[in-house]
């Protein structure tokens, strides 16, 4: 039994003592993927952070700047855990992150009371709102998805055929395509669910209606691949709208689905071939930092942290929560990406852009070939 | 078949009485250590009470009776889902009618799935409980009424609330609230080992037809120790909805069953404490590897395992006893 | 009636990706008592390796699934001299070895090859749909129903008419009484792992015509594969081949007709299963 305490006081001392820390700096924690489904989003959305914390010196009025990157592991078990080590133990007051919608579900309640400033990666359902310490980027999963449904009614389709992956954030992206198609006057005639994670589309793919076109969401790389190609073999001819693709499907993806990918449209919150002064340096900076195009993902966490950042200059480094969000909400910001503002819940206005899938110049990308501006999810109060 | 270092830990042998001071200066541990320590420390601490309960409980089956069961995050779950489900719909935090019921569900849920599993044993065992903790996974996924609108799972559960007027639990009375069950339930289940009940169940592991043919109802005495089990699994499930904030199909999945086995075996199945031990190495060093390399940490996890099975086989617990006696004898040779 | 046709090419064809992955850790399972948990990394490893070798390297795809395949025989040839050789009566020790090796593989798969999945891919010849009563269907999943059907009848033959194969099923039902005949049952043992684990590797690729290849599919496909032999019974060849084409079709047919609850008739069924035959359809031992 003596080795059980010995054993018992050598892991406990030796926990308090790796875990005491002191705290001058201004910390910021984020709740990156780094393992799991997501595994690949991690580095990206990093890189985002990493480049606007460089273009401020990693300081903000005199303080220096603390990065703290915990693992998601695509868990929302895990990031809630997370979250409480940041909040608990490293003291931070603004996290970045987490990416899942259900993952922000889970942690909400949690941080209701805590004052502390938390942020989506990509898009948050419109129950955040109601929380008043979410700063939701870049706009409600409705909002980003409305673009694609107004786009499907102005190209002439009438009636379409939508594929939901079947959790909280497929429901929730295909809804915004649903509203704004509808909206303009078009008819939905058949939505298929589809399990999340599901490996084979053709049992689905047999079965769909014949509609003047097909929309789909499937929430990563491998499905929306999956999707794309399991389509072209079955021999659907319907034309095909993704909703997340130009952030999901990157040059080394497209590559690799060739001609099945061409002429598929989705929507997107950025797109690198923006011609656009702000936009135009931001790629030619990001590519000398990192030695890649930068996608959708790590301009998201790029204007997050640049609207923080914004905020921290507003209110002179002081990042009590009361006056950091006041802040927050009055910044405007030309981003990469367009315009930013925020409304008073803390959801963005942002641009939204149509894509197409070209080769253009031996390169596979997502050309924009709409932009519908300053975006606002209709639920939300201005 | 156990070694000598094994028995000895693990029941007291005839006429020898239990060296009590070990025991009671590790709980006087666990009770003053942690005040001095941030509340991050103690949810922490409170996590590992947690896993270690739900480990010790399934090593009643798992251990003792034999029973290699991977569905054991059923009742984990079912405990943690039924206090989720009655704060979702019916809005109470109260523990006093979280706790019972949970426990009172997980164990009806052991009780079912026992009925079907103990028809076989050995792999298709351990195939059917896998089957149904993924049975009861999908149905926690699908069935709405067992989800916050939104999600899946059931998010905004929160500290339980004791009925007292104006009192309200922080981490650190959770803690204490923890502990306090856990040490019942370690006393509980020191009865139950060391009883003549007990001591039919590892019989029976040891050697079912001998059992058999001294009249006892093998099969009877596997379905107790298994529902007994389940219940603790359920009592730690309770516990867990609260401390977690969350309770989500996951945890009623193969990858939660995991946790008790991979704990069990790596602090000693054989063993009494073995389980606690196992916890405690698991929750810690999955805590730092994941702080010090975020993208690395499985593996550091998964070489622990391997080299815990390679290097210390009978488990952690057993090879720090070993380790012990080793030094101890070294030193008591030297005074001579 | 077409769509009933579509629908029962798409469960065969996943249904043998099922069998390719099951039937290594059934045989196994049976003839060795071992329980590894690690079989679907390994089938994982193959379709990565696969891939490297047919998509990245350009080789031809029958390249790929060879080496695919040895790369998955050899790591598990590893594993199995080097680690779980010593385990041979240890049930515990095996689940929590071989998990360990889940989480060191998957995470060396993902320093390797990255987190980016890989799309499916298939060979030239066979990309492209054919006609089947008025419907497209792809080629790649006609071939892979072929290629399994190959596999399955020079697995059973392996297992029924060969010396080898009596050799495994004696030592399966009578370790002692098989070394005592003078068969040296290390030999046959490391062979039956290696053979195993290739299978996994050569599902692997075969499977990632239809699924590609991403760095959770380790434990997915595990999970998967334990259904598949829970129906269809432990340490037979034959047992994997039907616990895999049933599971495949319900799935298949599950998904067309009731997509909302796709998961759950998998395991409905496999429960049902157990409450009737509880060694599996085809299980060697009750």
């Amino acid at each position: 039994m003596k080795k059980l305490i010995v054993f018992f006081l050598a892991i406990l001392v030796s926990a308090s003592v790796a875990f005491a820390a002191p705290e001058k700096p201004l910390k910021i924690g984020a709740i990156l993927n780094y393992t799991g489904p997501a595994a690949m989003l991690g580095p990206l959305f990093k890189n985002g952070i990493v480049k606007a914390l460089e273009e401020n010196d990693n300081k903000i009025a005199g303080r220096p700047i603390e990065l703290i990157v915990e693992d998601a592991a695509g868990d929302p078990s895990v990031c809630l855990e997370k979250a409480r080590k940041l909040v608990e133990r490293d003291k931070v007051k603004i996290i970045i992150g987490p990416l899942m919608g259900d993952a922000h579900l889970a942690i909400a309640p949690y941080m209701a009371n805590k004052n502390v400033l938390i942020t989506t990666l990509y898009c948050g359902g419109i129950e955040l709102g109601k929380y008043r310490n979410w700063l939701t980027y870049p706009t409600t999963l409705v909002g980003l998805t409305l673009p694609l449904g107004w786009y499907a009614h102005d190209s002439g389709y009438r009636t379409m055929v939508m594929i939901t992956s079947d959790y909280a954030g497929g429901h929730g992206f295909m809804k915004g395509v649903r509203m704004g198609f509808e909206g303009k006057g078009g008819k939905v005639i058949q939505e298929v669910f589809v399990p999340v994670g599901t490996a084979d589309f053709g049992p689905y793919h047999s079965t769909l209606k014949d509609a003047d076109c097909v929309a789909f969401f499937v929430p990563n790389t491998a499905e929306s691949a999956r999707l794309i190609i399991q389509y072209r073999e079955f021999g659907v001819k319907m034309p095909l709208l993704g909703t997340t693709l130009a952030a999901d499907l990157p040059e080394a993806v497209m590559k690799d689905l060739g001609n099945n990918v061409i002429g598929v449209r989705g929507q997107a919150a950025y797109i690198w071939s923006r011609d656009n002064p702000v936009n135009n340096q931001w790629v030619k900076a990001m590519e000398k930092r990192f030695g890649m195009t930068p996608g959708g993902l790590a301009n998201n966490s790029y204007c997050i942290t640049s609207a923080i950042l914004a905020a921290l200059k507003v209110t002179g480094g002081d990042e009590t929560f009361s006056k950091l969000w006041r802040a927050l909400v009055r910044v405007q910001l030309d981003t990469p990406q367009g315009p930013l503002s925020f409304t008073p819940e803390g959801f963005a206005i942002t641009d939204g852009y149509i894509v197409e899938a070209k080769v253009i110049d031996g390169k596979y990308v997502w050309d924009p070939i709409k932009v519908y501006p300053q975006v606002l999810d209709p639920r939300v109060a201005k | 078949m156990k070694t000598a270092s094994q028995e000895a830990f693990s029941r007291p042998r005839q006429g020898q009485r239990i060296n009590l001071a070990p025991h009671v200066a590790g709980v006087v541990i666990l009770v003053i250590l942690p005040a001095f320590l941030s509340s991050y420390i103690q949810s922490v601490m409170t996590r590992f009470l947690i896993f270690a309960l739900f480990a010790m409980g399934y090593n009643l089956a798992f251990g003792c009776a034999g029973l290699i069961s991977l569905g054991h995050a059923a009742y984990f779950g079912a405990g943690g889902y039924t206090i989720a489900v009655i704060k979702l719909h019916y809005g109470s935090d109260l523990f006093w009618v979280g706790a019972p019921l949970g426990i009172l569900v997980a164990t009806l849920v052991a009780a079912m799935f026992g009925i079907i599993a103990l028809r076989v044993s050995g792999i298709y065992f351990l195939l059917v409980t896998f089957a149904l903790g993924q049975l009861l996974y999908s149905v926690a996924w699908n069935v709405s009424w067992l989800n916050t609108p939104g999600m899946q799972g059931i998010a905004g559960l929160s500290l339980p609330t004791v009925g007292i007027a104006g009192f309200t639990l922080n981490t650190t009375s959770f803690y204490y609230l923890v502990l306090l069950v856990s040490l019942i339930c370690f006393y509980l289940l020191f009865r139950i080992t060391n009883s003549p009940f007990g001591r039919a169940i590892v019989g029976i592991r040891e050697g079912e037809a001998r059992m058999r043919s001294l009249g006892y109802n093998t099969w009877l005495y596997k379905y107790i120790a298994f529902v007994i089990s389940g219940a603790f699994a359920g009592i730690a499930g309770v516990l867990f909805g609260y401390y977690n904030y969350l309770i989500s199909p996951t945890h009623l999945g193969v990858g939660t069953s995991f946790l008790p086995m991979c704990m069990a075996i790596i602090g000693g199945a054989g063993t009494f404490l073995g389980p606690v031990i196992g916890a405690a190495v698991i929750i810690f060093v999955e805590l730092f590897a994941s702080i010090m390399t975020p993208e690395r940490w499985p593996l550091i996890l998964g070489g622990l395992f391997v080299l815990a099975i390679m290097f210390a086989r009978e488990g952690i617990g057993v090879y720090l006893w070993r380790l012990w006696n080793k030094v101890s004898h070294h030193y008591g040779s030297t005074k001579n | 009636m077409e769509q009933f046709i579509i629908n029962l090419l798409n469960g065969l064809s996943y249904g043998m990706v099922l069998f390719m992955i099951a039937s290594g850790m059934s045989v196994v399972m049976g003839a060795m008592n071992i329980i590894n948990l690690a079989h679907g990394v390994l089938y994982m490893i193959g379709g990565y390796v696969g891939w490297t070798i047919a998509v990245k390297f350009g080789a031809p795809f029958v390249l790929g699934l060879l080496a695919g395949g040895l790369a998955a025989g050899f790591t598990g040839l590893m594993l199995e001299r080097g680690f779980l050789r010593h385990l041979y009566k240890q049930p515990n020790e095996q689940v929590l070895l071989t998990f360990g090796f889940v989480y060191i593989l998957t995470n060396l798969s993902l320093w390797v090859w990255g987190g980016w999945p890989r799309m499916p891919f298939t060979a030239k010849f066979l990309s492209g749909s054919f006609e089947i009563l008025g419907r497209a269907y792809p080629k790649a999943r006609m071939a892979t129903i072929i290629i399994g059907l190959v596999m399955a009848i020079v697995l059973w033959w392996l297992q029924d008419k060969t010396r080898v194969g009596s050799m495994v099923r004696a030592g399966m039902d009578n370790k002692e009484m098989a070394m005592g005949l003078g068969i040296n049952m290390e030999r046959v043992f490391a062979l039956v792992f290696f053979v195993a684990s290739f299978i996994a590797g050569l599902g692997g690729v075969l499977g990632a015509q239809l699924l590609g290849v991403y760095n959770t599919l380790g434990l997915e496909i595990l999970l998967l594969a334990l259904i598949v032999v829970i129906v269809g019974g432990v340490g037979s060849v034959q047992g994997a081949l039907l616990g895999g084409i049933l599971i495949g079709v319900i799935d298949a047919f599950g998904r067309a007709l009731f997509p909302k609850l796709a998961m759950f008739t998998m395991y409905f069924t496999m429960i049902i299963i157990l409450l009737v035959r509880p060694s599996g359809l085809l299980g060697r031992r009750v």
